[in-house]
């Protein structure tokens, strides 16, 4: 298997890992909205609430931070890096 | 005061420029005490902001292809992340997401979610391909991946169509603004409005467009965070609204109960008054069905995902 074929295999788990974390916290847990609502969670706001207003916004700029490095690694470890070439 | 190019010194540019801003805002505070008058003061803001944009985009004029579309590819991190930051404190968000959320609580929360969970698309499936292919455009990257330029035109009339219902949100919220500013109809504030960011735009491309909106951020993240910290702790629950507000929002639940935006038949909304009578939704209460949610959030996803490149 070609260097290229394995950066891109890689690439693309990782992609589909982000997407899955995405698909949870933007489409899964919105499917449960009232029953969650139900249930107080961090600082004393209702679940569904909280995530709407902060918790699955911070996720996704984790996760933004998160799969940037993770796939600058990635292109590090194939020699694809692109910090040089600035 | 400022030696070597534009781009070594952002810290410090961006720097005299904050401190020019809020020294601009406590002049203005000063004014109002003195006696200048709302119109006066809406005037001196919207020339202010004309008059640096406009400024960074002579600053950072330029005539490269390369730099026209995509900054140079030299725009440090951070500032690149100031200037994204802004694109989600656009107008659309500052007028217009202020107001759904105040009048469809929330239903309209969705807009938050979409708009960031945008990013994460932008992220993965366009961002990283759109700079290994070299490309400035979306409708380049079609037409470059599948080449011809029938895969570019269809690229080029999607991305038109889509960019319509939002532009036109925007230009809306920019005349909108520009009507209230400098208290003039908004058909004609709508055109000032709009030659102002042709202005910037024009001149610099997108280096100037980075650079507007970075000094863009900076106004906005002072507009956003000042009055909510000002008012949540006026209020009593503390300086930091984000953590504190729990009960608050228990309480207009009760309050929403009680006066009932939820019992409501059609019949007797039409008895509220006028203004009121948008209010129709819980702010407190999961008020929207799962999919109704879900489709606006996706939505919006989809909406940052060709605009923001």
């Amino acid at each position: 298997m070609s260097n290229a074929t394995k950066h891109w295999e890689k690439t693309r788990s990782l992609l589909f890992v982000t997407l899955a974390i995405w698909f949870v916290f933007s489409i899964g847990i919105f499917l449960f909205a009232a029953e969650m609502n139900e249930v107080t969670g961090p600082f004393g706001y209702p679940w569904t609430y909280w995530f709407t207003c902060q918790g699955s916004l911070g996720i996704f700029v984790i996760l933004c931070f998160w799969f940037a490095n993770r796939q600058e690694k990635i292109d590090e470890e194939f020699g694809f890096n692109e910090r040089g070439d600035q | 005061m400022i030696k070597g190019k534009f781009i070594d010194n952002l810290p410090k540019v961006y720097g005299i420029y904050t401190g020019g801003f809020i020294g601009f805002i406590i002049l203005m505070a000063i004014g109002e005490q003195m006696g200048m008058t709302a119109k006066a003061i809406g005037v001196a803001f919207v020339a202010f902001t004309i008059f640096i944009y406009a400024l960074i985009g002579y600053l950072s004029r330029t005539a490269q292809a390369d730099a026209y579309y995509v900054a140079g590819r030299q725009v440090p991190t951070v500032f690149n992340g100031m200037a994204t930051a802004a694109d989600w404190m656009s107008g659309a968000s500052f007028v217009a997401m202020a107001g759904g959320i105040y009048f469809k609580g929330y239903g309209y929360m969705a807009l938050l979610v979409g708009w960031t969970g945008g990013y994460i698309l932008v992220a993965t499936l366009l961002a990283p391909y759109l700079r290994k292919f070299g490309c400035y455009t979306v409708p380049d990257f079609v037409g470059t991946r599948y080449g011809g330029n029938l895969a570019r035109l269809c690229a080029v009339i999607v991305l038109t169509v889509a960019s319509f219902t939002y532009v036109t949100a925007q230009i809306n919220a920019t005349g909108t603004i520009a009507s209230v500013a400098l208290d003039i109809d908004f058909k004609y504030a709508v055109y000032i409005g709009l030659i102002s960011i042709l202005l910037c735009s024009m001149l610099g491309g997108m280096r100037a467009v980075t650079w507007t909106q970075v000094a863009q951020y900076i106004v906005l993240i002072i507009a956003y965070l000042l009055p909510i910290f000002w008012i949540s702790n006026k209020l009593g629950a503390g300086f930091f609204p984000h953590f504190m507000l729990a009960d608050e929002v228990a309480r207009i639940g009760e309050l929403e109960q009680q006066f009932g935006f939820i019992k409501n038949s059609a019949a007797d909304l039409a008895t509220v008054p006028k203004g009121l009578a948008g209010i129709t939704k819980a702010h407190s209460a999961v008020n929207a069905t799962p999919w109704a949610f879900i489709s606006l959030a996706l939505a919006m996803m989809m909406e940052q995902h060709h605009y923001h490149t």
